[in-house]
């Protein structure tokens, strides 16, 4: 069943309890108002009164509500339409209310709360941006600028807040903002300072929204149920707002199971609470309960069809029907059908060996399946982790489950090596699942790009006495250079650099931060010292507590261990001197100045060791080698960016036919394995490999690869069914061999090799 | 031309060459020395033509590509002519084709490969030249002339599917490296086709001899994956009319000369292939089992004679050079 994507183009009737990926804390605007955000009147909310009977009784409520739609200020009637949900009206209404009152800013900053209760955050903004153009100081749009920057985990959500706060210390809606974006990083402290004025609000929405908060902080804190639940139910018994809450700090802290727990009760007490539903079907998939979070998506749609989320999500199961869920005690894989073939046992592979190397270094292997999903859509894949395509990772762990792009849906040309990806999800999997999900996003990424680096299937495996070799793999020159400017956050607060990143480059800065202090705490405390600290995230502390208790040194103590570290790791890097002699070793390259482009390559290396992402040095290192005729010293250069690394298909070909050609074929083998992981859906890559492989000596593994590619439907069907039928004979399985030779020469009856082997079949 | 026949004609071209040398139009004794079985040789002529580039980059690539369809076409034992750059004016093409359907006869087998770019306005297709540009009409009508009952058209250029309704006739393949003349990008096709004349993958059914087909099915597969694996919208579409497998355009092994004891084995390769394709006909009323069980039966003869065939094979120094690309037609 295919569903129509509503994106509300021209805003059509809103279902009463509908809401969106802002969570509870944004509908309010449009049921629970305060008076300082009301814009139809200076002196107060007309509509107060039908505010407050929404917590006793919503029938009454919305005669009240029925009884503005006839009144004579738009604003008034909009406000009216809003609350009975007839969106097209309100939107309308306010339209003509800006025009009658284009100075007023109160009555944009309203009509922003609409569009972004209707999920269209980008006019939301605008129209926020247009109060504040009218009025400077207007606190309701700062504010409804910070609630857009929050949905998009912008880090200007704090600096606007901060900012209003410093202007009115008493806000009380800046002060539950101020308390959210605390408690999302782990604040607890500053979190319940900010709750502290709200929970004595006089407005009882404000107050319910306070005690939801004060609820979830108790959640973090693992004391749960909260002593708050009860009291914010006994104002109001159907607020299922107070647990879509505290679902949602189990949700950004990947606790999907409790989230599940909690939206079940909000959708218990509020049936018509569309956007626990919606959010509560998308966590049954994370956790693989794929048929009931289908049934709550398609409910969730029928109450509120705007949301795109459920729609886009809707439609990509729809779009699963056919793929092949493959299952073991082990693994369980969704894979696309034209992929499974191919892919299915490189995934089984790594899934099983990444399980074990990483779950037995920090002491914890997972003892029930692993789900793996790949999407060949990039988009897919983000309606699958997110609701909305766009986002700008390639694989996400929820806890046991993992959803990755699959190789197909971006090349390692693009920098994606989808194998070391999924390694880095496993070592998730495995430090989430330590630690019951409490472990910190630093620590959990940080272990996940450490163990790439050491035990994943792009590893550094230092080459001694080659060229360029260096003891550490390399990190991108942006995060050198953000060492070097104090720019790198310390270990008390580097989550903030995943979750409000204050510009774009700061996420892969932290990426490689937390791997880097990973490494370092390895080499400076011993690889036991990272299992200590996953155990403190199990047993409850925090990042703090965690660091100091597993190192037995305060935490500015491990910044300024670490800042030293890194001095010593990225001496001798000069990202000028690099970029310098790159560029002369391309240049001369193109004018055939060989012996200038691989001195100028040389010296590239030297300023940034193991530089294995393009543009690498050291493919054009082998090149100019080799066009000098020195064969032996290209294919050394091409050795070290492999054991750094470095997994340009191109490059690697290059080496695996020059091992051959130097008569290495073990060497050459190893080579080509890393090659066919990393282009897995390459049907001659896949051949090549199986024709090595059978080559030496080992026919079990060639079989899997010519059924690989196989799978792939090559062009050359009969040459795929021989290359079966040879490996086949080689195991000794005569009825295979001979079923497949003859099906090679069905298709093409004078293959002359078939022709042969049939005859060695049949001798 | 059906598998059946095809192979026919393998057989029967590496039997000819015992006494025929390339080029010759003759008629010559069947290889079992029967006057009743008189042959006649026919003479495949191509005419390889690279337009415009227009950048330095595709006028490289097109050079090398109408190089590499010239090489190969030659390799295969064609007579060819190839026009390019300066020398690839209207005119000049004209005059080729006309001098092609002076020397050619009847029998013979005409194959003519423009590469580059083409334009479509609506009406007129054209190939993009030094000069004046052709049009499909001029092309369709220099072609009358020629004699040729067997006829290979291939405009691997944009937009050259405009020209497959004015190039259709009978006895003519047409090959276009796009569906209509709105595709218009630049055509990646080109390259492919000639990839394909270098590739063993694009020999299908492995007897050692790349045909239209094949050349069209490989590069066609080529040029969907590649757009495919850039995940961009496909901008061109082949396009193939007509049979083009007999076409042969390519080799993938030098062919090898047979001495004139095995020529009686040929004849039975000819025999068994020609059982193979009436088993594979019948198929559907078989049971699985029977039908591998009989066609393992003709394919263990075969595998033997050809064992037997490959034992008596000459040095190929030694002999004549053989004109695989030619085709004997059996008459």
């Amino acid at each position: 069943m295919i569903r129509s994507a509503r994106r509300l183009p021209g805003l059509g009737p809103l279902p009463s309890r509908a809401g969106g990926k802002f969570h509870g804390f944004l509908r309010r605007v449009g049921f629970g108002l305060v008076a300082g955000f009301v814009a139809v009147s200076a002196h107060g909310d007309p509509l107060a009164q039908c505010r407050m009977l929404e917590i006793s009784n919503r029938d009454d409520a919305r005669d009240c509500f029925r009884g503005y739609l006839t009144d004579p200020s738009p604003a008034l009637r909009a406000e009216a339409a809003w609350a009975l949900g007839e969106i097209q009206v309100a939107n309308g209404a306010f339209r003509r209310a800006a025009q009658a009152s284009p100075n007023d800013a109160n009555v944009r900053v309203r009509w922003g709360e609409l569009f972004l209760s209707t999920y269209q955050v980008a006019d939301a903004e605008t129209l926020f941006s247009e109060a504040l153009a009218i009025d400077a100081d207007n606190v309701p749009a700062k504010l409804g600028l910070a609630r857009v920057a929050l949905g998009r985990f912008e880090a200007r959500a704090k600096q606007i807040v901060d900012a209003v706060l410093a202007e009115a210390p008493d806000n009380i809606e800046a002060k539950l903002l101020h308390a959210r974006l605390a408690l999302e990083v782990g604040d607890i402290e500053a979190a319940r300072q900010s709750l502290r004025q709200p929970l004595a609000a006089e407005d009882a929405l404000l107050r319910l929204e306070a005690m939801a908060l004060a609820a979830a902080l108790d959640h973090m804190l693992g004391s749960a149920p909260s002593a708050w639940e009860a009291k914010a139910l006994e104002i109001h018994p159907g607020y299922g707002e107070l647990f879509e809450t505290v679902a949602h700090f189990y949700i950004i802290t990947r606790r999907y199971r409790e989230a599940i727990a909690q939206l079940e009760r909000a959708v218990e007490i509020d049936p018509q609470l569309w956007s626990a539903h919606a959010t509560l079907g998308i966590n049954l998939l994370r956790v693989n309960r794929f048929d009931e979070g289908r049934a709550t998506l398609a409910k969730a749609h029928d109450g509120d069809p705007y949301n795109v989320e459920v729609v886009n999500t809707l439609r990509l199961l729809d779009s699963l029907h056919g793929w092949d869920a493959l299952a073991d005690d082990e693994v369980i894989l969704r894979i696309h059908p034209d992929e499974a073939g191919a892919l299915s046992g490189y995934v089984r592979n790594l899934v099983t060996d990444a399980v074990k190397t990483v779950g037995e270094r920090y002491g914890f292997v997972p003892d029930y399946p692993v789900v793996v999903e790949l999407y060949p859509r990039h988009q897919d894949f983000a309606v699958r982790t997110s609701g909305l395509p766009g986002i700008g990772v390639l694989g996400v762990a929820f806890g046991d489950v993992v959803l990755m792009d699959s190789p197909s849906a971006r090349s390692i040309d693009e920098g994606f090596d989808w194998a070391s990806a999924l390694w880095h999800e496993i070592a998730h999997v495995v430090t989430l699942g330590a630690t019951n999900n409490l472990v910190s996003r630093w620590f959990s990424e940080g272990v996940s790009v450490f163990e790439e680096w050491r035990t994943g299937p792009s590893r550094l495996q230092p080459v001694d006495a080659a060229v360029g070799a260096a003891r550490h793999r390399a990190v991108p020159l942006a995060v050198v250079e953000a060492h070097r400017e104090a720019e790198m956050l310390p270990v008390a607060v580097l989550d903030e650099g995943f979750i409000r990143p204050r510009h774009p480059g700061q996420i892969m800065v932290s990426y490689n931060q937390a791997g880097l202090l990973c490494e370092f705490i390895g080499e400076a405390h011993g690889q036991a010292a990272l299992s200590r600290i996953l155990a403190a995230y199990r047993d409850g502390m925090d990042t703090v507590d965690a660091v100091e208790a597993a190192l037995q040194i305060p935490h500015r103590a491990v910044d300024e261990a670490f800042r030293a570290y890194l001095d010593e790791r990225f001496a001798g890097i000069d990202p000028a001197a690099f970029a310098a002699a790159m560029q002369e070793a391309v240049d001369s390259a193109s004018t055939g100045e060989w012996a200038v482009a691989a001195q100028a390559a040389r010296r590239a290396i030297a300023s940034y060791p193991n530089a294995i992402a393009e543009p690498s040095p050291y493919p054009l290192l082998a090149r100019a080698e080799a066009r000098q005729g020195d064969q032996s010293a290209a294919l050394d250069a091409l050795t070290t960016y492999w054991r750094a690394g470095g997994r340009s298909p191109a490059a690697l070909a290059r080496l695996a036919d020059g091992l051959a050609e130097a008569q290495r074929p073990g060497d050459a083998l190893a080579v080509r394995r890393s090659l066919a992981l990393t282009t897995p859906l390459s049907i001659e890559g896949r051949m090549r490999f199986g024709d090595d492989l059978l080559a030496f000596g080992k026919p079990r593994e060639a079989l899997r690869e010519y059924l690989a590619a196989k799978s792939l439907k090559p062009h050359d069907a009969a040459d795929a069914h021989y290359r079966l039928a040879r490996a086949y004979h080689r195991l000794n399985e005569p009825e295979d061999a001979r079923r497949h030779v003859l099906l090679a020469l069905e298709i093409a009856p004078r293959f002359a090799d078939a022709l042969s082997l049939l005859l060695e079949i049949n001798q | 031309m059906t598998r059946r026949t095809r192979h026919a004609v393998t057989a029967l071209a590496t039997a000819t060459a015992i006494v025929a040398s390339p080029g010759r139009a003759d008629e010559i004794e069947a290889p079992d020395g029967s006057p009743a079985e008189a042959m006649v040789q026919s003479q495949t002529r191509v005419l390889v033509v690279t337009g415009l580039g227009g950048e330095p980059d595709y006028a490289r690539a097109f050079a090398l590509q109408g190089d590499a369809c010239a090489r190969h076409a030659e390799a295969a034992g064609a007579t060819v002519t190839l026009l390019k750059e300066e020398a690839a004016g209207r005119e000049a093409i004209r005059n080729a084709i006309g001098a092609i359907a002076r020397e050619s006869t009847e029998t013979d087998a005409f194959v003519v490969q423009l590469i580059g770019h083409g334009t479509f306005d609506g009406e007129h297709y054209r190939f993009n030249v030094p000069g004046p540009d052709p049009t499909a009409a001029d092309l369709a009508a220099w072609l009358k002339p020629v004699t040729a009952k067997r006829q290979l058209a291939v405009i691997a250029t944009s937009a050259s599917g405009a020209a497959q309704e004015r190039l259709r006739h009978d006895g003519r393949a047409v090959i276009t490296a796009t569906r209509h003349g709105r595709e218009r990008n630049a055509s990646l096709f080109g390259g492919f086709w000639a990839e394909a004349l270098d590739a063993p993958a694009a020999d299908l059914d492995k007897d050692e001899r790349i045909s239209a087909d094949e050349a069209f099915r490989f590069a066609e597969r080529a040029v969907a994956s590649y757009y495919e694996d850039q995940q961009r919208i496909a901008t061109e579409h082949p396009r193939l009319e007509g049979d083009a497998e007999a076409f042969i355009l390519a080799r993938t092994t030098p062919e090898e000369p047979l001495e004139p004891a095995s020529v009686h084995l040929v004849s039975r390769v000819d025999e068994l292939t020609a059982a193979i394709d009436a088993l594979r006909a019948d198929r559907r009323v078989l049971t699985d089992d029977d039908y591998f069980e009989k066609l393992q039966e003709l394919l263990l003869e075969l595998a033997k004679v050809d064992q037997e065939l490959r034992a008596n094979r000459q040095d190929p120094s030694s002999a004549d050079p053989i004109a695989p690309f030619q085709e004997d037609a059996k008459r």
